[in-house]
């Protein structure tokens, strides 16, 4: 018996059927193609219509690489109906673990009174600001019914270090319940750190919390975005950065930016920032549309392409960095690389079908209401209560079998969405209906106006774009 | 004034054509009337100083491929049923 079949045993001269798959045009006559569960490679136009039409030459190249992209196959094969189910069902596994990170809200208090801040109050009133004990271990009782064996906890506010009390009392109940349970349990403090007390990091470093804060650039901007009493908001973080790094050690303290009007034509100073500050990861975020930031009109202070322009520039100065031996990625950008070449989803609410409201992440607001995401409840600041999805007060079945969820979530799926189910980046995309809710009153949302549907499609363009040159594709592709 | 197409239906598909005036929603509104294989599409441009003439060559070029786009869905419908059904057979993630 022969080692190889007989050439007749291969696709030359035979039909071929099509496998679901979309596309799109990059530009001009170059297109992307991605098949079922999102593995991708760019065509000519022409050779797409061949390959649609059944015309491509079975022995081409481009045949080739369409069938070893599963786009393609030959009548009676059944190994590559098999793989793409396979990797179907892992890209979807998470699914079955259902809610994994849960935010609680413990002070919507804040000393800081940023323009755009979709939430924060600047009141002493503790009784109507805070998060109760009551209230905290209510929403324990319903974060612990997660069937997910790893949780991570991550404390809101406000400044949630103006309930320390809270958040010392939920760890260590969390850390028994979890042990009893045989549960993971991972913590993080959302934090400007400017109210930052060695007692405090020594409560971190003892249950191993980690601290994601906040950094928007230069101090003139970070100041001037972050206003406090002292107007001293960038010193105390620079002072609290240090001492943290010291106690809980580098890689636990993150720095997450926001970009404001002020910060468009400052995007290369703002990298340098956090390039000297020795981080090793910058997250370009655009201002949320929701609560104050809308209501002072910070969000329209400008368009979503400004803002690709500005993520734009800042990528490219980011690789050029990274050309010169500077360590440092750019994290949506990642976060994306990994949906686009990996089955192992990074559960970014946003970009998940169905959305990951609720059902990945839920947020347990100070006073007992309970939001399907951290969007929802800024939402509700504005008086728009859709995703408001029950009380601690409620059954847990009561509050994730609600219908204000349900639909949210049945509306949410990309591959019934208009546009979104015959896009080709539709399995690296989601469909944020609490987004397109706040924004245009619809779960939906018109695609072709959705501010959304503009950035996400501008930046999976430009990452298929500068992924055309090897040594940039090498290097980001490298950040997964 | 309404610019005007008039579309063959044996040639794209009704379907096809409302999937691609889907696309260019944010630049013109349509009104379509349906008379044999005739297809008749009133189109407002939202933005009066657009350049029809360029809208109406990627409207043109957006109209093929929403119909190699249908002709996909038709040919790999019952498969994408197989494979989806086949991807969640035995979990719990669907009974």
């Amino acid at each position: 018996m022969s080692k190889f079949a007989a050439l007749s045993e291969y696709a030359v001269g035979k039909d071929y059927l099509l496998l679901p798959f979309t596309f799109a045009k990059l530009k001009a006559k170059e297109y992307v193609v991605t098949n079922l569960v999102g593995e991708s490679f760019l065509i000519d136009r022409d050779d797409l219509e061949n390959l649609v039409l059944h015309k491509s030459a079975t022995n081409s190249k481009v045949f080739s690489k369409a069938r070893a992209h599963h786009l393609v196959y030959i009548e009676g094969e059944k190994s590559p109906l098999e793989l793409l189910a396979l990797k179907y069902r892992t890209r979807k596994r998470h699914l079955k673990n259902f809610t994994t990170l849960h935010m609680m809200v413990v002070s919507l208090r804040c000393d800081h009174s940023c323009q755009y801040c979709q939430v924060s109050r600047q009141s002493e009133d503790v009784e109507r600001f805070d998060m109760s004990i009551d209230t905290a271990n209510k929403s324990l009782e319903h974060i612990f019914r997660t069937p997910s064996t790893s949780l991570k906890i991550e404390f809101q506010g406000g400044e949630p270090l103006l309930n320390f009390d809270v958040i010392e009392h939920v760890v260590q109940e969390a850390e028994n319940k979890a042990k009893e349970l045989g549960k993971d349990v991972q913590f993080v403090i959302a934090t400007t750190m400017t109210l930052l007390e060695d007692y405090m990091l020594d409560f971190c470093k003892e249950h191993d919390i980690k601290l994601s804060t906040s950094l928007d650039g230069p101090e003139d901007l970070h100041n001037s975005n972050r206003p406090r009493p002292g107007k001293d908001s960038y010193q105390r973080f620079r002072a609290s950065l240090d001492k943290a790094r010291d106690v809980l050690g580098k890689q636990n303290v993150s720095a997450l930016m926001t970009t404001t009007n002020k910060s468009l034509d400052r995007v290369e100073e703002i990298i340098d920032e956090y390039v000297s500050l020795g981080f090793s990861e910058i997250f370009l975020r655009p201002l949320s549309p929701y609560g104050f930031a809308k209501k002072t009109k910070a969000y329209d202070s400008y368009q979503i392409d400004e803002w690709l322009q500005f993520y734009k520039k800042g990528l490219n100065y980011i690789i050029q960095l990274n050309k010169k031996g500077h360590k440092i990625k750019e994290i949506y950008t990642t976060i994306i690389l990994r949906k686009m070449l990996t089955f192992d989803d990074p559960l970014y609410v946003d970009l998940m079908s169905p959305a990951g409201i609720g059902i990945s992440a839920v947020i347990f607001n100070y006073d007992g209401a309970v939001y399907a995401s951290d969007e929802s409840r800024m939402l509700a600041e504005m008086g728009i209560e859709k995703f408001k999805i029950g009380n601690v007060n409620n059954q847990y079945e009561d509050i994730f079998a609600s219908d204000a969820l349900i639909e949210a979530i049945d509306e949410s799926m990309t591959v019934s969405s208009p546009m979104c189910y015959e896009c080709a980046y539709e399995p690296y995309c989601g469909s944020d209906p609490v987004f397109h809710y706040g924004m245009y009153g619809d779960l939906v949302g018109r695609k072709p106006q959705s501010a959304f549907c503009k950035k996400n499609m501008g930046i999976f363009e430009h990452i298929f774009e500068i992924r055309k040159n090897q040594e940039t594709k090498n290097l980001i592709e490298n950040w997964v | 004034m309404p610019e005007v197409l008039e579309i063959d239906t044996t040639v794209y598909s009704v379907e096809s054509v409302k999937e691609a005036l889907y696309r260019f929603s944010d630049s013109f509104s349509s009104n379509l009337t349906h008379n044999d294989n005739l297809l008749r599409v009133e189109i407002t441009l939202t933005n009066g100083n657009a350049d029809w003439n360029k809208l109406r060559t990627e409207f043109d070029k957006e109209l093929l491929d929403q119909s190699l786009r249908e002709r996909i869905r038709a040919e790999t419908e019952d498969i994408r049923r197989v494979i989806l059904a086949h991807a969640f057979s035995n979990t719990s993630i669907i009974d």
